[in-house]
C-alpha cells in the first residue's frame, strides 16, 4: 500500500505545489494589501478552500485508481485501493496544518496586539481538547468520504454512460441510510444534537474554565460509524474486486 | 506440463451486447499464440478477461491453474492498446513504477530493452510519438518475468519501421518458458513469429491451429486464411 500511497503523491505532486505557492501567496497579499479583519477572515477562508481541494483530491484519486489500467494491473489488494487516498488526504492535511501554524507563528509575533495562544490560554480551553475536537471533524470527513468512495464504487459497477448519476443517487441513499439507522438504535438514548458538552464556571468576575468535552451521544455515535465505515470499506472492496470494470 | 491459461466456456456480455460466447481454451507453456480476429471480434475483452480487468458474465478464467484474481496479476503482464503509463512521468519513472511493483521485474532487462528500443531514460512520456511510446509499453511488458504475456495490438498504428523493431524486440526479449498471446488485425507483418493461432469473430473462437498445420494440411499462411475467415 505504501508504494501505491507514494504514487498517489508522486501523480498529485505538481499539483499539491501549485495549490501551496497559489495558497502562499494569496496569504502574503492579503497580509499587505487588505485589513487585519477582512485579511483574516479572507485568509481562514483560504484555508479552508485548500483542505476542501484536498478533499476533492482524494476522490480523483480514489476514482482513478480503481478506474485506470495501470493502478488495476498492480499487484495491490483492493483494500489498498481505498486506504491510499485516504491516508493521502491526511497527510495534506496535515501539512496543510502544519502550514497554517507557521502561518499563525509568523502573524502572533508581527501583530503582538493579538494572541489567539493566549486567548485560548485565558478561556481554560485545553490544548488537548481542540486537538479532540479537530479529530472530529477528521473522523467526519473521513466517514464521509468512505460513503463517496462506496458510492463510486457502486456508479462503476454498472457500465452504463448513467454510472455518474447511479454513484449520486447511491451516496444519498447511503446517507439517508445510514442516519435512519442511527437515529432508530440511539432513539430516546441521546440527542444526536449536542455532540460536545460545552461547561462553563465563572465567578461574578470572569470566566475561569470552559470544558469542551465529547458527550456519551457522540462517543456512541462515532463507534457506530467507525461499525458502518468497516462494513462500508469491506463492500467497497468486494465491488471493486468482483464487479468495477475498466 | 500444466496449462498457463484455461478458459472454460467464457461468455462477456456487454448489457445484451455478446462481447464473448462461450470461449473454451487452454495455452500451453512456451507457446507464443496469435490472437488474431476483425475489430470488434472480442480479442481486446478476451485479454482483459485474463488481465483481470474485466470480469466473466459466465465461465471461468485460469492463469497457472489460479482464478483471475490478485495473484494471477503478479504472473500476467499485459500490455493494452493504451499507454499504462501516467503523463508526469519520464521513461526512467515508468521503469521505476514497474521495479516498484511488480517483483519480477528485470531491471537490467528493461535498461537493454531501452537501448534497443533507442529510448533514453530522460524523456518524457508524454513527448514521445505513438511509435516510440509503443516501444516503452512493450518494454514494461516484457521486461518483468511473467508466466503469460498479454500484447493486445502491439503493432496497430505505428510505422514499418517501428513495427519491425517491435516485432524484433517481442522475438530477442521474450522468455521462452513463458507463453505470449499477441492479438492483432495486421497479420501479414507478424506471422512469422506465431506457433499457433486463435481465430475469433463476433466473440466466437473460429478456429484454432498450428500455423505450420495451416500450411501443410490447407496450403495457406495465416494472413490467407485470415481473409478466408473473415471475407465478407
Amino acid at each position: 500500500m505504501m508504494t501505491l500511497l507514494k504514487y498517489d503523491f508522486r501523480r498529485n505532486w505538481n499539483t499539491l505545489l501549485a495549490g501551496l505557492a497559489v495558497l502562499i501567496i494569496v496569504q502574503i497579499g492579503l497580509a499587505l494589501f487588505f485589513s487585519e479583519v477582512t485579511g483574516s477572515v479572507v485568509g481562514v477562508i483560504a484555508y479552508v478552500g485548500a483542505g476542501v481541494a484536498i478533499y476533492v483530491k482524494m476522490i480523483k484519486t480514489y476514482r482513478s485508481n480503481i478506474r485506470s489500467f495501470n493502478r488495476r494491473l498492480v499487484p495491490v489488494t483492493g483494500l489498498s485501493h481505498v486506504l491510499s487516498p485516504i491516508i493521502f488526504g491526511t497527510l495534506c492535511w496535515l501539512g496543510l496544518m502544519v502550514v497554517a501554524a507557521i502561518h499563525y507563528f509568523i502573524y502572533s509575533t508581527t501583530h503582538t496586539g493579538i494572541n489567539f495562544t493566549s486567548y485560548i490560554n485565558d478561556s481554560g480551553i485545553h490544548v488537548s481538547e481542540i486537538l479532540n475536537v479537530l479529530l472530529f471533524l477528521w473522523w467526519v470527513a473521513i466517514f464521509c468520504i468512505i460513503i463517496i468512495f462506496l458510492s463510486i464504487s457502486i456508479g462503476g459497477s454498472f457500465r452504463f454512460k448513467t454510472g455518474p448519476w447511479i454513484s449520486i443517487v447511491a451516496f444519498f441513499v447511503l446517507i439517508n441510510v445510514i442516519s435512519w439507522l442511527e437515529n432508530i438504535i440511539f432513539s430516546g438514548r441521546f440527542n444526536s444534537n449536542e455532540l460536545f458538552h460545552f461547561t462553563e464556571e465563572s465567578t461574578a468576575l470572569s470566566t475561569t474554565s470552559n470544558r469542551i468535552t465529547w458527550s456519551d451521544g457522540t462517543w456512541a455515535s462515532i463507534i457506530f460509524e467507525i461499525i458502518v465505515a468497516v462494513i462500508l470499506v469491506g463492500v467497497a472492496v468486494y465491488l471493486n474486486n468482483k464487479k468495477v470494470e475498466v | 506440463m500444466s496449462n498457463i491459461l484455461e478458459l472454460n466456456h467464457v461468455s462477456k456480455t456487454y448489457g445484451g451486447k455478446k462481447a464473448l460466447h462461450d470461449i473454451t481454451l487452454d495455452i500451453a507453456p512456451g507457446r507464443i499464440v496469435g490472437l488474431l480476429g476483425s475489430n470488434g471480434s472480442g480479442k481486446s475483452t478476451l485479454m482483459k478477461l485474463v488481465a483481470g480487468l474485466l470480469h466473466p458474465s459466465s465461465g471461468d478464467v485460469r492463469v497457472t491453474g489460479k482464478a483471475v484474481g490478485l495473484e494471477t496479476k503478479s504472473l500476467v503482464s499485459f500490455m493494452p492498446d493504451r499507454p499504462l503509463t501516467e503523463s508526469w512521468m519520464k521513461v526512467r519513472d515508468a521503469i521505476a513504477y514497474y521495479r516498484d511493483f511488480y517483483a519480477d521485474f528485470d531491471q537490467e532487462k528493461a535498461k537493454e530493452m531501452l537501448d534497443f528500443m533507442k529510448l533514453g531514460e530522460g524523456e518524457k512520456v508524454r513527448h514521445l510519438s505513438k511509435g516510440m511510446n509503443e516501444r516503452l509499453q512493450l518494454t514494461l511488458a516484457l521486461s518483468r518475468k511473467a508466466r503469460l504475456y498479454l500484447l493486445d495490438e502491439p503493432i496497430g498504428g505505428v510505422d514499418p519501421v517501428a513495427r519491425g523493431k517491435i516485432l524484433d524486440a517481442i522475438v530477442k526479449f521474450y522468455d521462452e518458458d513463458s507463453s505470449l498471446i499477441i492479438s492483432t488485425h495486421l497479420v501479414t507483418d507478424i506471422e512469422r513469429i506465431f506457433d499457433e493461432v486463435i481465430f475469433i469473430r463476433e466473440g466466437e473462437l473460429v478456429m484454432r491451429e498450428e500455423v505450420e498445420t495451416l500450411r501443410l494440411k490447407y496450403g495457406k499462411s495465416v494472413d490467407e486464411m485470415f481473409k478466408e475467415v473473415y471475407a465478407e
